[in-house]
């Protein structure tokens, strides 16, 4: 157990003696956060610019304008002539045309109201938003005007509803991308090498049982992920203020890190396990890593992707850490509100790791 | 000194009958032998020869195919742990934890076997090897040869009984290579026993108690370096250039020869059973061809010879350089050209 412990404390030293691997672990997540949250999170720097063309001018028309209008991730203008404002939308002046057609007083009084609507689809991130934002309040009217709740709701709905700001939905992905990050990268580069440079080979002429020096790493790269995940989220409240709710945040944030960590690492294992040298772990590390990164709503939410790519989105373990860390800590959801996501990144973990149990070889 | 079969009494390593095959390859074919306590015991081969292999049978690193093997009294298999525990070991090219001082790798490697070295204690062994100025040094700063002697002094942390050197100066050039022959016989004088491989005739020469003599898995010979040497007969290595090109042949025939090939240094070299003889003969040659011999060395046999003479084959790559590998005739032993091709 001593020796447990020593090797902790080696692993421990190496970590906070690399400079590099010390970069790449803790700051880097918080300067991709504050780089991220100054581009695009500013006042103002989410909301879109929607052009409306009232061709009918009643009630029910002014009264969908004045929504939009009150809504802040929009600039909403009014523009008299289409064609000018379809001009202009595809001058890049406008993210969105929505058009309320001659006639809409009537059609919404038959029950049957169709809205033309014109979107710049050469900036999926500002047109994802303007879209889901436009088509929420529409359904909001709608559900006045019938009474009837929406059966489905898209968890974006949950983020706007508590005030958008691009910071708050970024943070937790933040945190889950630099778990995964230490896992499949960290682990994966850590063991192939000690494999290639014989470093395993030296320990197993030891009596020390190599489970011991095994574990010993592995508690590291937890470790390493809760530093992290504090770090990215103390800097995020107090630096970039970012708006966190529930008391309970840093405890519930440290659960989903461990287990999050834990799949991560096993997934990091699982390509030690199968790459015969560095080269090989580097590369596969980054075909695994890359679709995470970018299909896993890191970044941005990921329902207006292509329904063709939902299914890939659904089989990245990234997406579900990225879900129940965004739920927990912007929307101060319980532990238990996603323990599907907790089971998912669980049986992950297990998974890779009865995997690299079978394949992993020492020398 | 412990007798071959090794039924001495104060052997501490007793293998019987060991052997280790990949697939169809023969690495080890049953050998049996004795190592004595406090000598150094070096096992001699060319690369291939099964060496390695062997020494990780003995070590618990590889299960045997067949066969027996004891360290200080305890069958290493199956269950290697106790012996680990008494034996040091040094493993061919390893590296070691980045950023990590040499003092804290001595610490951590001491705990691998239960023991909780001091400072003061890690500093100590450092110094045993030459490296007391370097313990606050990390390991991705060393060179080749102080790398290799921190992994000998990791062989020493857990004051073991024998420890075992896997071609610990390969690599290494000249000078390095001889600080750290001094520190294997450093260790040898504070009474651990030493096993190590080596594929330099020389270091087996100057550093080994007793040699073994191993080639494609089988043990050729083994004994003291005098004695091997001593029973090639007084063989003598003649190396001379010529002013101008002689046909191999006519060395071959020249008086008491027995092998001649073309050499890197000296233009050719020929080994014969009576040199006075052959270097008369020689010079007879060169009279009646009209040539001069200049760079005229005559050597005795050395240990290099005794694995020529029983296996037909060079030891070193030091001296077997492709200039003159695959052109030397050989006309009474087959030859197998490790790197082939002959001119």
């Amino acid at each position: 157990m001593k020796t447990f412990w020593d090797f902790v404390r080696a692993d421990l030293q190496m970590t906070l003696r690399n400079k590099e691997a010390l970069f790449w672990a803790f700051f880097f997540p918080i300067l991709l956060m504050g780089l991220l949250g100054v581009v695009f999170g500013q006042e103002g720097a989410f909301t879109a610019k929607l052009a409306i063309v009232d061709h009918d001018k009643g009630p029910v028309a002014s009264t969908m304008k004045a929504v939009y209008k009150q809504v802040d991730a929009l600039k909403v203008t009014e523009v008299a002539d289409e064609q000018e404002a379809m001009a202009a939308l595809r001058d890049g002046d406008y993210a969105a045309v929505l058009v309320l057609p001659a006639g809409l007083q009537r059609s919404w009084k038959a029950g049957s109201v169709e809205l033309p609507y014109y979107y710049d689809d050469s900036s999926p991130v500002e047109s994802g938003t303007v879209n889901s934002v436009v088509a929420q309040v529409a359904r909001s009217f709608e559900e006045k005007a019938t009474g009837v709740a929406p059966k489905l709701a898209l968890r974006a709905q949950g983020v706007a509803a508590l005030g958008f700001d691009y910071i708050d939905f970024l943070m937790p992905g933040i945190i889950a991308l630099a778990i995964m990050t230490n896992g499949i990268y960290g682990v994966s580069a850590t063991f192939v090498t000690y494999r290639q440079k014989g470093v395993l080979r030296r320990l197993k002429a030891t009596p020390l049982p190599l489970g011991s020096f095994v574990s010993a790493n592995v508690l590291v790269h937890l470790i390493r992920s809760l530093i992290t995940a504090g770090l990215v989220l103390v800097v995020g409240v107090v630096l970039f203020g970012v708006h966190v709710t529930g008391a309970e945040v840093l405890l519930k944030t440290a659960v989903l890190s461990l287990i999050g960590s834990g799949a991560f690492v096993a997934l990091g294992f699982y390509i030690a396990a199968i790459a015969r040298n560095t080269e090989i772990a580097a590369a596969l590390a980054q075909v695994i890593a890359t679709p995470m990164m970018f299909l896993s709503g890191v970044f941005f939410p990921m329902e207006n992707a292509p329904a063709w790519i939902q299914p890939i989105i659904k089989v990245l373990p990234l997406t579900y850490l990225v879900n129940a860390l965004r739920d927990v800590i912007i929307k101060d959801r319980t532990l238990w509100f996603v323990r599907w996501d907790i089971l998912i990144l669980t049986a992950t973990g297990l998974l890779f790791l009865g995997l690299s149990v079978r394949y992993f070889r020492w020398e | 000194m412990p007798s071959l079969d090794g039924r001495n009494g104060d052997d501490v390593i007793v293998v019987d009958r060991l052997s280790k095959r990949y697939g169809d390859l023969v690495a080890v074919d049953s050998i049996s032998f004795a190592v004595a306590r406090g000598e150094v015991f070096g096992i001699l081969g060319p690369n291939g020869a099964g060496k390695t292999t062997t020494l990780e049978m003995i070590e618990g690193l590889r299960a045997p195919d067949g066969g027996n093997v004891t360290v200080d009294g305890e069958p290493v298999w199956p269950d290697p742990k106790e012996v680990k525990r008494r034996i040091g070991v040094q493993l061919q090219a390893t590296a070691l934890f980045d950023y990590q001082k040499l003092h804290e790798i001595v610490f951590v490697f001491g705990s691998c076997y239960g023991l909780r070295r001091s400072r003061a204690e890690c500093v100590a062994l450092l110094d045993r090897v030459g490296l007391a100025d370097k313990t606050d040094a990390y390991a991705n700063q060393l060179s080749g040869g102080q790398a290799q002697r921190l992994s000998i002094a990791l062989a020493l942390v857990n004051d073991p009984v024998v420890t075992f050197l896997d071609e610990p100066t390969t690599g290494l050039d000249p000078r390095a290579r001889h600080a750290l022959w001094e520190v294997i016989r450093e260790i040898r004088r504070d009474g651990t026993t030493v096993v190590l491989t080596t594929h330099y005739m020389e270091e087996a020469e100057r550093l080994c108690d007793r040699v073994a003599v191993m080639d494609l898995g089988h043990l050729m010979a083994l004994d003291t370096p005098r004695a091997l040497v001593n029973d090639l007969g007084a063989q003598a290595t003649i190396r001379f250039s010529t002013s101008e090109p002689l046909p191999l042949q006519s060395l071959c025939d020249l008086e008491a020869v027995t092998t001649c090939h073309e050499d890197e240094n000296a233009g050719y070299a020929i080994v014969a059973g009576d040199a006075q003889a052959a270097v008369v003969s020689l010079l007879a040659l060169a009279h009646e061809r009209g040539l001069q011999v200049t760079n005229l060395d005559v050597r005795g046999a050395n240990l290099e010879d005794v694995f020529m003479q029983m296996t037909g084959r060079k030891l070193s790559d030091e001296d077997d350089k492709p200039a003159d590998d695959g052109s030397a005739t050989e006309p009474k032993r087959r030859r197998f050209g490790r790197r082939g091709g002959s001119s």
